[in-house]
């Protein structure tokens, strides 16, 4: 009896483990901290978003439905206190190591380290992370859903000429 | 002597006067052979029906293992079901409730996405024409 009710505490920790470690878990586990500014946007709200026609933001018109479209979510933690930085850091490095993501793309501009990565297949992508790791401070994207891998080249692609 | 097909076809009257014919010797050893072959015919069937409770054990105690190695990947798949569930309930909760604003947050997302791989590219592009001229210099 005592050994399965160890088995039992031990695959509840594991399942807890499991879900930690993926981009939900990293984000209820720091989106309540007063260090961190969350942001989370579901299936349902991209669902309600896809009927907002095109507006004008910034620089330019950017048409973002056939992207939003496919989306299932987007977290964005943003954090300037250092240990908390680092605590998040810690954990989505873990995140990116343990599943098979695609590093695309790493800047190094005065002293900031971007880096993007992508996960899914050659022609879609089931998860896209960016990060962007200063001295104190640490920002997460992360947009889980089926996109077109060469939708959101395109759609990038365009937010980069809207902004010049 | 008579075959069993003709005994059979015979009449009651028939089977009577056979029976009283004492021309017919009956076996001497008729009686003790007939409770021979019951008696063999019963232990027969004695050591089958041992057979078969013997044989019932072993069949339950293999179901046993079979239902117990069963067990254990059930119960842990059952835990981690479980486990998945609770987790997946705890979804988050929408930062908007307005559908304009999130758009809003999302186009400015893929602004800031855009920005961070411009500068990238930048670099590489600055970084070009250097790679081209050690290319060529290799050449």
């Amino acid at each position: 009896m005592k050994r399965i009710t160890l088995l039992v505490a031990a695959l509840f920790m594991l399942t807890a483990n499991i879900c930690a470690q993926d981009s939900k878990g990293i984000y209820n586990k720091y989106s309540d901290n007063d260090e961190v500014s969350a942001v989370y946007i579901s299936a349902a709200m991209f669902k309600l978003m896809g009927k907002v026609p095109n507006m004008d933001v910034g620089n330019g018109s950017m048409n973002i439905g056939a992207i939003i479209k496919n989306l299932d979510c987007m977290y964005i933690l943003d954090c300037d206190d250092p240990d908390v930085s680092a605590n998040i850091k810690s954990d989505v490095n873990k995140y990116i190591s343990k599943y098979k993501f695609e590093l695309l793309m790493e800047i190094k501009d005065r002293g900031e380290v971007v880096r993007i990565y992508t996960a899914g297949s050659e022609k879609t992508v089931t998860q896209f992370v960016m990060t962007a790791a200063e001295a104190d401070a640490y920002t997460l994207i992360c947009l889980d859903g089926t996109m077109s891998r060469a939708d959101l080249e395109k759609m990038i692609a365009k937010a980069t000429q809207d902004m010049e | 002597m008579k075959r069993l097909e003709d005994i059979e076809r015979l009449s009651a009257l028939d089977l009577d006067r056979i029976a009283s014919d004492e021309s017919i010797k009956v076996p001497a050893t008729l009686k003790r052979d007939i409770a021979i072959t019951a008696r063999a015919l019963e232990m027969a069937s004695k050591e089958e029906e041992e057979t078969v409770v013997e044989a019932k054990p072993a069949t339950r105690t293999r179901y046993r293992k079979i239902l117990r190695m069963i067990s254990y990947p059930a119960a842990a798949i059952a835990v981690i079901t479980i486990g998945l569930n609770l987790s997946f309930h705890d979804a988050p909760q929408d930062t908007f409730e307005d559908p304009m604003l999130a758009y809003v947050q999302m186009e400015q997302v893929l602004g800031f996405i855009s920005e961070k791989m411009n500068a990238g590219m930048d670099i590489a592009n600055a970084a070009e024409p250097v790679l081209e001229k050690t290319i060529n210099a290799l050449k």
